[in-house]
């Protein structure tokens, strides 16, 4: 009886955690979950034509998941009845250090102290979109309020998370952010059962600084910037060829 | 009357004076690995006169394509190629790394039947039996010609980022006219090292999108519009 739980429970998981979307064909490459058009950031004491993050200044950024990968493969983020948004928030500039770099480019990196992130499942979609626009002037009505509405399935803490704007010597830009995050719950919950127990892992990606030039983003007012990036799993542990006689043994 | 036609005024300046904000219009979001080929000096990440390429899948699209994007039949890929570093900055304090490429590098986006094609695979060391091979097999459905595209990787910090500029130029998508303007794009992103899932052989994993900024709208009165077709 026991064996046939396992099994079942086995399987349960192995079709929850691969098969559940058409999706699942663009992943395959290392990630929990992608976010792309949709996200947003923004300070409360930011300059965008300096790329300046005072320090002290509160960040705060939203989004929608737009693709889903294992184990969360079965969550279909392009689902229309459904929204799956997320927050980060609680994390305070350092302060922007402005450096000139060899070769005529200049990088503008600022570092934030630690912070949470959060991701809803929401069946009555309602956050704004790039393609409806972003209502102007964060904090606001809909901003970030209706990102963190819906049910809760996955929250955690946000590490060691840095920006870089580099301007090059031709005036084009290249941004990005990095930093390490942790599942810490909600305790019991469906999905952060799936990765409760594992260590800090990395997440990162583009970090489009307001602006016009080449490699920059033209925002709503009171934007920052628009992430688009992703959350890493830990890399997959090589398989070994083993036989069942072996693996019985191991039981035993 | 004169009432009326006060107020119809007054709300049509109204209207008229509002700012209208253009957005930026989201192409696709996509995430993959890059590798160096040829790779001449391989103990030094990207030598002058190296290639850099890259492959991998699409992650999301926006409004022009997203009619056409079905991920449930078919299987998204991209493969960016063609671009040689033309000069190198390494910053010994900073520990930055600047790159520059010649113009004419090339992205490429192909749809592929998920039943009847071979999947997108990374392998190791590429070039492999399965990369590009297996990103660019299927169909092309848009491809273009990538100008002004710069790198930079920040050794203290462990990531990079890369932009271009993209002009669309081929491929079914743009036969058909599904991309319009087609000029203009910008492609940008991340870089980044520290990931175990990096298989062997590649250098980063990479994420990023194809963006462009619409082109800014000159607001006008009738009596001026009116007055360029007299």
């Amino acid at each position: 009886m026991k064996r046939k739980i396992g099994v079942a429970a086995s399987l349960a998981l192995i079709a929850a955690g691969a098969f559940a979307t058409g999706a699942f064909a663009q992943c395959n490459q290392g990630f929990y979950f992608k976010f792309d058009a949709d996200a947003f950031a923004f300070e409360d004491n930011y300059t965008p034509a300096t790329f300046n993050s005072a320090a002290g200044s509160q960040l705060v950024v939203v989004g929608k998941v737009s693709l889903f990968c294992a184990p969360f493969a079965d969550l279909d983020a392009s689902d229309p009845s459904k929204e799956y948004t997320f927050i980060w928030a609680g994390m305070t500039s350092i302060g922007t250090v402005h450096t000139p770099i060899a070769g005529g480019a200049t990088r503008h990196n600022t570092d934030y102290n630690s912070g949470v992130f959060r991701i809803y499942e929401d069946t009555s979609p309602d956050a704004p979109t790039a393609v409806g626009g972003m209502p102007a002037s964060p904090p606001n009505a809909t901003v970030p309020g209706n990102f963190f509405d819906g049910t809760l399935i996955l929250e955690g803490n946000l590490f060691n998370f840095v920006t870089t704007v580099t301007r090059f010597s031709n005036g084009n830009f290249a941004t990005s952010f990095r930093g390490d995050y942790q599942f810490t719950g909600p305790i019991g919950g469906t999905y952060y059962s799936r990765v409760a127990g594992q260590l800090q892992d990395t997440m990162g990606g583009l970090w489009c600084a307001e602006g016009t030039a080449n490699g920059l983003c033209d925002l709503p007012n009171g934007y920052s910037s628009h992430p688009n990036g992703k959350f890493d799993g830990p890399p997959v542990t090589s398989a070994q060829a083993s036989t069942w006689g072996a693996i019985k043994q191991m039981y035993r | 009357m004169k009432r009326r036609l006060l107020l119809s005024l007054i709300t049509a300046l109204t209207l008229w004076a509002l700012p209208v904000q253009a957005a930026d219009v989201f192409l696709l979001g996509f995430a993959g690995f890059d590798y160096e080929s040829p790779d001449g000096n391989p103990g030094t990440y990207l030598s002058l006169g190296e290639g850099y390429k890259a492959v991998g899948f699409i992650t999301s699209v926006g409004p022009m394509l997203t009619p056409y994007y079905d991920t449930d039949v078919n299987e998204y890929t991209f493969y960016l190629f063609n671009l040689t570093v033309t000069a190198r900055f390494f910053d010994i304090p900073t520990q930055l790394l600047n790159i520059e490429f010649a113009n004419n590098g090339r992205m490429r986006y192909f749809e592929n039947d998920l039943a009847a094609g071979v999947n997108g695979a990374y392998g190791i060391n590429p070039v492999n039996a399965t990369t590009p091979s297996s990103f660019i097999d299927g169909t092309m459905v848009l491809g273009g010609d990538v100008d002004a595209f710069r790198l930079y990787y920040d050794f203290n910090f462990d990531q990079g980022g890369y932009s271009g500029a993209m002009d669309q130029d081929e491929g079914t998508y743009y036969t058909l006219g599904y991309v319009n303007p087609v000029s203009g794009w910008t492609l940008g992103g991340l870089l980044g090292r520290p990931n175990g899932s990096i298989p062997q052989g590649y250098d980063n994993q990479l994420s990023g999108e194809c963006r462009i900024v619409p082109t800014a709208t000159t607001q006008k009165t009738w009596g001026a519009i009116k007055k360029t077709y007299r």
